[in-house]
């Protein structure tokens, strides 16, 4: 029985890709369950150093998802905030174990299909020159490197164009964009224009936040590019 | 309370931190790769890694061909002012070659103003120690003749021994530790002086020496 | 105008400024390519070198007054002279006393960022003290009337026909833009300083405690002059810089040139264990050591920010950086620019003016996963910032803004409320926003997920 943790970003402005990821666990046959009752993780407001609100909002998850066994989340910055932030958050609280319980059961979207062997089972096509840009949460705090290639790698079709080397941001950063906007977006165009120079027509994403800023940023400087994220591609590579 | 207290105090205030333990210990060559593990290895390796840095070795075999080394090369330099630092070292080779005392001039009898010793165009000193892995020449104020010697000149000779060979930094550092005499300073020189504060484009001879040679001496 | 609205104003113009970012892109790729070849080319295992130089700077924290004792008591039994600057004003006040009681007109130094600390050449101007520098990079900066734009290359802002033009102007060099040429002018330009300085004035790469030295690592040899012409020579080192004993040079030359410049070690390593001893030839009669403290021991016994003082000042977090990589480093208006400088600026010259340094982060943690010595410094960018906000500098707008924003997000009833209203404020505020700030926004779907979801459990 999976749990979905859909980010808020996810459920506000890209519930496309929640909807993707469920149809995706759908065909791998597992047994989804949503609990509406969850709005976000605390995020935004811990990276903005704002602790006390940021624990009020990781209360309200623990209660949501404390009992579920396992959790899947379409974002690396999400799933590490749980993972590895929740601790911090709650060192000198009575919630501090049950905090680091959770943090066992969560995982983000490529890195359980890896864990659970279900690579294997994919059976789908998609067009296209793909660069894979991974987060940075995903890279360096939870240490997943190459399980979104390894997925991308098994759709027929699909030319997986890799750059060399540790991924660089993408300029987002939670409210650093909106803090530091023009900072954010010259970021934004580094990294696209780093994948323009590969020849990739596809940038795929496997965090929300990475998609919406460097979308908004292709879009305003007329770049020649879709992105999508990791599930949206997925789910249409399985034509689900 | 002086400054000193003041600041041992409040590095010494209690603190709450886990100690990290003991200092860790390891080998170079558990550290390292390209480690030189034969006497072969030892001086092909020095030999490409100065090369790298455009440095110039002379591997010779013994002091008549040292001598016979460091004359061919003064009299292509042809430098206006050499000057070298006794050492039993350079006292042998100029027994071997009575021709190389036209060129050297000992430093060590007279005390120099550094605006005279910015004129002189060639250094002549002895070693402590090779470094294989890195291409390095150990010296310290005994070995170099003081401080200057090896760094004022825009060109700088080594004169070294095979038996100073060694494989990596962890032999120099100890060397350095068993010498007897107290210096006060040291320098790991690997390769001539050299820049790319302008525009990242490599120029050799910024400060320093503009030219390393060393003559190394097999036994 | 405040330091956050000037550092809004340049990074701004920098991001703006295309052919900044792509120079300065074209100049990190190069170091990139050098430091990624040379940690798989000299270590065996490059995170074995960072986990034991993590483990012997964590020790030396642990030990740090002893450590500071013994290398004190073993370099003044050879008649160096070690002083305890508490601040910037004690460190002045000892260089001018020393400056006295020399008679010092002139002096020349070497690459310094304690020096930059303590505005040392401002100071020397201030009291008619004739002040060189002799590191090429700071020397263009120098005469350009510029701060070093880069912890390990000062002047990599310039191009060569900016250089020549330079030159020519302020030491009436002949015009070149050829590098070569240029370092030439450079060179015999300085040395007629080395030979002629009253004191030389060095920094410290490392103090080694057990047998008393300090050690200084360079590539253009102008370190070793003005530690070996001068009769006088001062020594302005962090108390943070230490490191046990000697033998821990053999990882930390190595390791510090890997990351800083992507050599297998530096051109020069110097060990300075006093003034000129009995017998030797030549070097300064005197040496001065000044210990800096400015700020470390206080942040020294704030325990979750103690790790920052294993810093060994190598570059590598700036170059990692891709805020840094945009906005460059004079944008930052401090000695110390980048991650590192961005963890303890506002902890040294306090949250009031400087807490920007520390939000101006994506949080990509770059900087902790380059970082030789294993300090996480996006982790303390984060505790800065939960500083900033308890000492109260994170703004009215801020601190009501995300506790509106907590207290909606702790209820669905809320979050679905307030998504309500805020697709009405989406639709009819919006063309209020900046424009840059507006296309940031994407299209706000009608439906959450939350609303999705009914149809889609239907379907299956």
């Amino acid at each position: 029985m999976v749990s979905l943790f859909i980010p808020c970003l996810v459920d506000q402005i890209y519930p496309e890709i929640g909807i993707d990821m469920a149809k995706c666990l759908d065909y791998f046959g597992y047994q989804i369950v949503y609990d509406r009752q969850q709005t976000c993780c605390g995020q935004p407001a811990f990276n903005a150093g704002h602790r006390d609100e940021a624990r009020k909002v990781a209360t309200k998850f623990i209660d949501v998802f404390k009992s579920s066994d396992v959790i899947v989340c379409p974002s690396g910055s999400c799933t590490a905030m749980v993972k590895n932030y929740y601790p911090l958050l709650f060192s000198d609280h009575s919630l501090l174990d049950t905090v680091q319980e959770l943090g066992t059961k969560v995982f983000e979207f490529s890195e359980f299909l890896i864990s659970e062997n279900l690579v294997q089972k994919i059976q789908g096509s998609y067009s296209g020159k793909v660069g894979f840009h991974n987060s940075c949460h995903s890279q360096r705090e939870l240490g997943i490197d190459l399980e979104p290639q390894k997925i991308l790698q098994k759709i027929d079709d699909l030319e997986l164009i890799q750059p060399q080397g540790e991924s660089v941001c993408c300029g987002f950063g939670g409210l650093f964009s909106f803090k530091f906007d023009e900072i954010s977006a010259a970021m934004a165009r580094t990294r696209l224009e780093m994948f323009t120079s590969l020849g990739v027509d596809t940038i795929v994403t496997n965090d929300p936040g990475c998609l919406m800023h460097m979308r908004q940023e292709s879009i305003a400087r007329h770049y020649e590019l879709k992105l999508l994220h990791l599930t949206e591609l997925l789910a249409q590579a399985l034509k689900l | 309370m002086s400054s000193r207290s003041d600041i041992l105090n409040r590095l010494r205030q209690p603190s709450n931190r886990k100690i990290a333990g003991q200092l860790p210990e390891w080998q170079d060559k558990d550290l390292f790769s390209d480690y030189p593990d034969s006497k072969d290895d030892l001086l092909n390796l020095f030999d490409t890694q100065l090369k790298k840095l455009s440095g110039s070795l002379y591997p010779v075999m013994g002091f008549e061909h040292a001598a016979k080394k460091l004359n061919d090369l003064l009299q292509e330099i042809d430098p206006k002012e050499c000057r070298a630092h006794e050492s039993p070292l350079i006292n042998e080779l100029k027994l071997h070659n009575q021709e190389i005392s036209k060129y050297l001039t000992y430093i060590d009898r007279e005390s120099i103003s550094s605006e005279d010793f910015a004129q002189f165009t060639v250094g002549i000193t002895g070693a402590d120690c090779l470094i294989s892995r890195t291409g390095s020449v150990l010296i310290h104020t005994t070995t170099a003749g003081g401080r200057r010697l090896s760094v004022l000149p825009p060109t700088h000779i080594v004169i070294a021994e095979e038996k100073q060979l060694f494989p990596s930094i962890e032999d120099a550092l100890q060397e350095l530790v068993q010498v007897k005499n107290n210096w006060s300073y040291a320098t790991l020189i690997t390769g001539p002086s050299r820049t790319s504060d302008i525009e990242k484009q490599l120029v050799l001879g910024a400060h320093g020496p503009k030219h390393l040679i060393v003559i190394l001496i097999k036994n | 105008m405040s330091e956050f609205t000037r550092f809004i104003n340049q990074s701004r113009l920098f991001s703006r400024d295309e052919e900044h970012r792509l120079k300065i892109l074209k100049a990190i790729s190069t170091y990139d390519d050098k430091v990624d070849q040379m940690k798989i080319s000299q270590f065996r295992d490059w995170q074995q070198a960072r986990g034991y130089a993590s483990k012997i700077k964590q020790y030396v924290l642990d030990h740090l007054p002893t450590l500071l004792e013994e290398f004190e008591e073993k370099i003044s039994a050879r008649g160096a002279e070690v002083l305890w600057a508490r601040d910037k004003k004690e460190a002045q006040k000892y260089f001018l006393d020393i400056a006295k009681r020399h008679q010092a007109k002139r002096v020349v130094k070497s690459k310094s960022m304690t020096t930059e600390e303590i505005e040392f050449n401002e100071l020397c101007e201030d009291n008619d003290i004739d002040v060189i520098e002799s590191d090429l990079g700071e020397l263009i900066v120098q005469l350009a009337g510029e701060k070093p734009y880069h912890i390990v290359t000062p002047a990599m802002h310039k191009s060569k026909a900016e250089i020549g033009h330079l030159f020519q102007e302020s030491l009436g060099a002949p015009e070149t833009d050829d590098a070569e040429e240029l370092t030439m002018i450079a060179r015999e330009h300085l040395r007629k300083t080395y030979v002629t300085s009253d004191i030389g004035v060095t920094g410290a790469n490392f103090i080694v405690a057990h047998e008393g030295a300090l050690v200084m690592t360079e590539n253009e040899g102008n370190g070793r002059l003005t530690m070996s012409c001068p009769p006088v020579h001062i020594a302005i080192v962090g108390i943070e810089k230490v490191l046990p004993r000697l033998s821990d040079l053999s990882l930390f030359l190595p390791l510090l040139a890997t990351s800083g410049t992507g050599q297998q070690v530096t051109g020069y390593n110097s060990i300075i264990k006093g003034p000129r001893q009995e017998g030797e030839l030549d070097g300064p009669e005197k040496m001065y050591i000044i210990l800096l403290d400015n700020g470390r021991s206080e942040l020294y016994t704030k325990h979750e920010f103690r790790d920052i003082l294993c810093c060994i000042r190598c570059g590598a977090c700036l170059n990692a950086c891709p805020v840094y990589r945009t906005i460059g480093g004079h944008t930052y208006h401090t000695p110390y620019q980048g991650p590192v400088g961005s963890v303890i600026t506002p902890q040294f010259r306090g949250m009031n003016h400087w807490s920007h340094l520390s939000f101006a982060s994506s949080l990509c943690a770059a900087c902790s996963s380059v970082c030789p010595v294993h300090i996480d410094i996006h982790q303390l960018l984060l505790e800065n910032r939960w500083e900033a906000h308890q000492e109260g500098k994170t703004g009215f707008s801020w601190n009501t803004g995300l506790k509106i924003w907590s207290w909606v997000m702790s209820s669905r009833g809320r979050l679905n409320t307030m998504s309500t209203l805020g697709h009405i404020v989406y639709r009819w505020f919006l063309p209020f926003l900046s424009r840059s700030k507006r296309k940031r926004i994407p299209k706000i779907p009608k439906r959450s997920f939350e609303k999705l979801w009914n149809d889609y459990e239907q379907q299956i």
